[in-house]
């Protein structure tokens, strides 16, 4: 059983609510651009429409994706019905950005191409696009340098009234070239820093909901050390605990030697969650790579396989209630988010935010 | 007269400017600042053009004797950049050519050269910095010093200190890349100022890479050329007169103009070449057909006299290979016409033997290892034009290849390191490396060359009649086998390498055999018998030689 979330019923643990979440890289560079070649074995428009059709089979709550940049409408054909989107930042196209040919140093796109859709019955409460302060590699090193590439942060209440916060995100990336040739020091770098801006981030915000981290991390525990940096380090804080589900789930509670040998089961997309101490909680029910079914004519979809994650909800309190406190970072009131599937702002009430007929909104 | 209003124009002009001039806290002064707009075309059919802000500065450095004396240079900035508009990529230190009037000094707005750089569509966002050197603008009442020591590399050197501390002051981001370039005697002047760097300068500046158009690097062979080439007219009889008017004055050899040249120049030279009454373009036009033996006395053009070896004397105590230590992790792109006809090729081909020869504690520098393809080596070289138009060609080719090179280099080397995808286009890059791939793709290399060399056929030939039918055919297109031969070395592929690729194409097919010649990567290495190439290289040396005096 994936998704759907369980009524809550009392006190009992096998009553208590359950929701799904899928991390998937959707592998959605375009297959050229102009005249390059970009993603030429890329699943492009029609293995898209297939993707959706594979996610809207599954039916999860929180679908967190990646790359999803020039095939978002075929992402989203099958979502429609049942789904509401965050922003979407764009393509890679050169039609929509001036190309200075002669500069293309100072070429950068602005998409990141995250994408979160959730159940229309999930509410967005509050929505943040943060780039990474590091990256490496504009025009090798897997070009990440070349996007806005970073997280996006979402405060969720789902149906019943839980309220949990998701991280989307995607890091940066090492190619095979510089990894067999011992030249992706920089890129372990990037990643590194990636984290522990991740983990500064999370701790500066961290409230009594419990966090859920999903995305294209491109890290492995043999090679960067974001045990160390990442789980370590917050769990030092006394403030909260972090696991991964694969290790959870998949590895025996054991987390891999730095500098181990790699492990063929580990993927570079993760699901981490953090339960804040005298918080409520989040408790891992499943977890599935789903290596069976995201197939068509016994092919991948794309180039990675989707992340399947179950939570059980556990309130710190008998009654449940919810106590959020407003951290530092939002006392100003940053400004929530959420779009409907043709990119318009919606809630807008609650948002402070007003639609025009024209499509374009002022504050309120 | 008019020299001498002039001089004192332009000091009450350069006094009232450094009266209000914006002094800077490190020692510099900014006596002039105005927009300006560089163009790029020719005769006055301009192309494309571009905005600049020019600031001209006075700043500290020294004369030819260590002398404390303020000189002046430019700070020039896109109008892109200084607006903020486009961020900056980086510096460029321009040496400039051969002036001679007042009015070609770089802060009087004279941009010959450097504005093609900057004004092609390229565009790149790089500050010029510029000096005037000794003798131009606030120091136009001195001689300037000309293709002598190092004297114009410190100025620039000295310049660059000053526009970093300008720039700093101003808040102007000066980028990433750092260039030094010059063309000519420019040229010249950037491997002077690439020496001075090394032996004093090794920890505040380091270059990208150094870019050298048809330099006079060693002053002894051009003179021996230009005594080679004394009766004919088509070489320039205007480097030799200047090139000994340096020497006698600066090395205080006691020369009289009369003693050094003869009635031809010496009651015309200081007017000519001395006055600021004349540019260098002028001044060509002016001693069009005449050569060199019209100009410079028979004693100094005969290697058995005296004053030829009190100048060659002289030339060898200030040769910038003096004491110089070049630093081997250096970039250089060094690029020559292969028929100039007004600095000596061969003059230039001994600064990249220089670099690749010299002795690094015992052994020379891989990284000198000449090659056409950039960033296969740090000593690229480009001495393929068989044209003898220095200016024309040469300082065409030199430019673009400078605004190509500033262009490309923030992208190539945008991560800190040589773009990885370039890296592996060009790793292939070599004479074997091209058969390789070609075969690799599917062609038959070996067969094209043997179905050429009409192999089985009646009439066929061996390697020599090869050469010989080859040699024939260059002869129509009015070059010669030697020549293809040199510029094939100077661009890195040597008589060892073709006999390398000769001996693969056309050995056995046997497959067997085949397997255990070739080398398993790509690379340009070939297990060949090295004794037979040693047999063919020695044959073919001779050959060379014979077919040479034949002529």
């Amino acid at each position: 059983m994936l998704g759907c979330i369980s009524v809550f019923a009392g006190n009992e643990p096998q009553t208590k609510p359950t929701f799904s979440i899928v991390s998937l890289n959707v592998d959605g560079l375009p297959g050229r651009v102009a005249f390059l070649p970009v993603n030429t074995e890329g699943p492009m428009s029609i293995g898209s429409e297939r993707i959706s059709k594979y996610l809207a089979d599954r039916d999860c709550d929180i679908l967190c994706l990646q790359e999803n940049f020039n095939y978002r409408w075929e992402i989203w054909s099958h979502l429609f019905a049942k789904y509401k989107h965050d922003e979407w930042s764009g393509g890679i196209t050169f039609e929509d950005n001036e190309i200075d040919i002669a500069h293309l140093q100072n070429l950068k796109f602005k998409c990141d191409g995250l994408n979160m859709l959730c159940h229309n019955s999930v509410q967005s409460d509050r929505y943040e696009r943060v780039p990474w302060q590091q990256n490496f590699g504009k025009f090798s090193h897997d070009f990440d340098d070349i996007i806005t590439k970073g997280f996006r942060r979402h405060e969720l209440t789902l149906s019943d009234g839980i309220k949990i916060v998701v991280y989307n995100m995607h890091m940066d990336a090492s190619s095979e070239r510089d990894e067999q040739k011992g030249n992706d020091g920089k890129d372990r770098e990037a990643r590194i820093s990636q984290w522990k801006q991740l983990r500064d981030h999370i701790m500066e915000r961290l409230d009594d909901r419990p966090v859920i981290i999903a995305g294209d991390m491109n890290s492995y525990y043999h090679r960067d050390d974001f045990k160390k940096e990442f789980i370590d380090a917050i769990t030092a804080t006394g403030r909260a605990t972090v696991s991964d589900a694969w290790i959870e789930k998949c590895n025996n509670g054991v987390y891999p030697e730095m500098g181990s040998e790699p492990l063929a089961c580990e993927t570079l997309d993760k699901a981490l969650y953090i339960n804040p101490t005298d918080g409520n909680s989040l408790e891992l029910v499943n977890l599935t790579i789903d290596r069976c079914n995201y197939l068509h004519n016994g092919q991948p979809l794309g180039d990675h396989y989707p992340l399947i994650a179950t939570f059980r909800y556990i309130s710190y309190d008998e009654q449940g209630a919810t106590r959020i406190k407003q951290t530092a970072a939002y006392a100003n009131g940053a400004t929530p988010e959420a779009y409907d599937l043709q990119g318009r702002p919606v809630d807008a009430t609650y948002k402070g935010v007003a639609v025009t007929e024209q499509g374009k909104f002022f504050n309120k | 007269m008019k020299k001498t209003i002039f001089l004192l124009l332009w000091a009450l002009v350069g006094l009232a400017t450094m009266a209000c001039a914006q002094e800077g806290t490190s020692g510099y002064q900014v006596f002039h600042e105005t927009d300006t707009i560089w163009h790029f075309g020719y005769q006055g059919v301009n192309l494309y053009s571009r905005k600049m802000h020019r600031i001209d500065i006075a700043y500290p450095s020294s004369d030819k004797d260590g002398n404390p004396v303020t000189l002046s240079g430019y700070v020039c900035i896109p109008d892109e950049v200084y607006s903020g508009a486009m961020p900056c990529d980086g510096m460029l230190i321009y040496n400039h050519y051969t002036n001679l009037a007042p009015y070609e000094a770089p802060t009087r707005g004279f941009a010959v050269g450097i504005d093609f750089v900057m004004a092609n569509p390229l565009k790149p966002n790089y500050i010029v910095v510029c000096s005037d050197f000794i003798g131009f603008g606030l120091t136009a009442d001195h001689p300037q010093v000309y293709c002598f020591g190092d004297t114009n590399g410190q100025a620039s050197i000295d310049c660059l200190l000053a526009a970093r501390k300008l720039l700093d002051e101003r808040g102007i981001s000066q980028g990433k890349y750092l260039f030094n370039a010059g063309i000519s005697a420019g040229g010249y002047d950037a491997i002077a100022t690439q020496r001075v760097r090394d032996m004093k300068y090794k920890d505040e500046i380091r270059f990208d890479k150094t870019i050298v158009g048809c330099a006079p690097f060693d002053l002894e062979t051009a003179y021996e050329v230009y005594i080679e080439g004394k009766d004919d007219a088509s070489w320039d009889p205007t480097c030799m007169p200047m090139m000994l008017d340096q020497m006698n004055r600066n090395a205080n050899l006691g020369f009289t103009y009369e003693q050094m040249f003869t009635e031809e120049l010496f009651p015309h030279y200081e007017d000519w070449f001395l006055s600021g009454k004349y540019s260098m373009a002028e001044l060509l036009d002016m001693t069009k057909g005449k050569k060199v033996s019209d100009f410079v006395r028979p004693e100094f053009l005969s290697k058995r006299s005296p004053e030829y070896k009190k100048i060659i004397a002289a030339i060898r105590e200030y040769s910038l290979a003096n004491d110089w230590i070049p630093d081997s992790t250096a970039h250089y792109y060094v690029m020559h016409l292969a028929r100039d006809k007004v600095v000596p090729t061969a003059s230039g081909r001994k600064f990249i033997e220089f670099l690749h020869d010299f002795d690094y504690d015992g052994k020379t520098c891989d990284g000198f290892t000449k090659s056409i393809v950039p960033e296969r080596t740090r000593l690229q070289t480009n001495f393929l034009i068989p044209s003898e138009k220095h200016t024309l060609v040469g300082g065409i080719v030199c430019v673009l290849h400078l605004a190509a090179t500033l262009t490309a280099y923030p992208v190539l080397y945008y991560d800190g390191e040589l773009n990885t995808h370039y890296a592996d286009l060009i790793e292939p890059a070599t004479l074997m490396g091209i058969i390789k791939l070609l075969e690799s793709k599917g062609y038959d290399v070996r067969g094209m060359v043997k179905k050429l060399s009409g192999e089985g056929e009646e009439g066929s030939t061996d390697f020599f009649g090869m050469l010989s039918s080859i040699s024939q055919t260059l002869e129509k297109y009015g070059t010669s086998l030697e020549e293809v031969m040199l510029i094939a070395s100077d661009s890195g592929v040597e008589i060892s390498d073709i006999l390398a690729v000769y001996q693969y194409l056309t050995a056995d097919p046997d497959p067997a055999e085949a397997k255990t010649r070739r080398v398993a990567s790509a690379s340009d290495t070939l297990v060949a018998e090295p004794m037979m190439i040693d047999y063919y290289q020695q044959y073919l040396t001779n050959w060379l030689n014979e077919e040479t005096k034949d002529k």
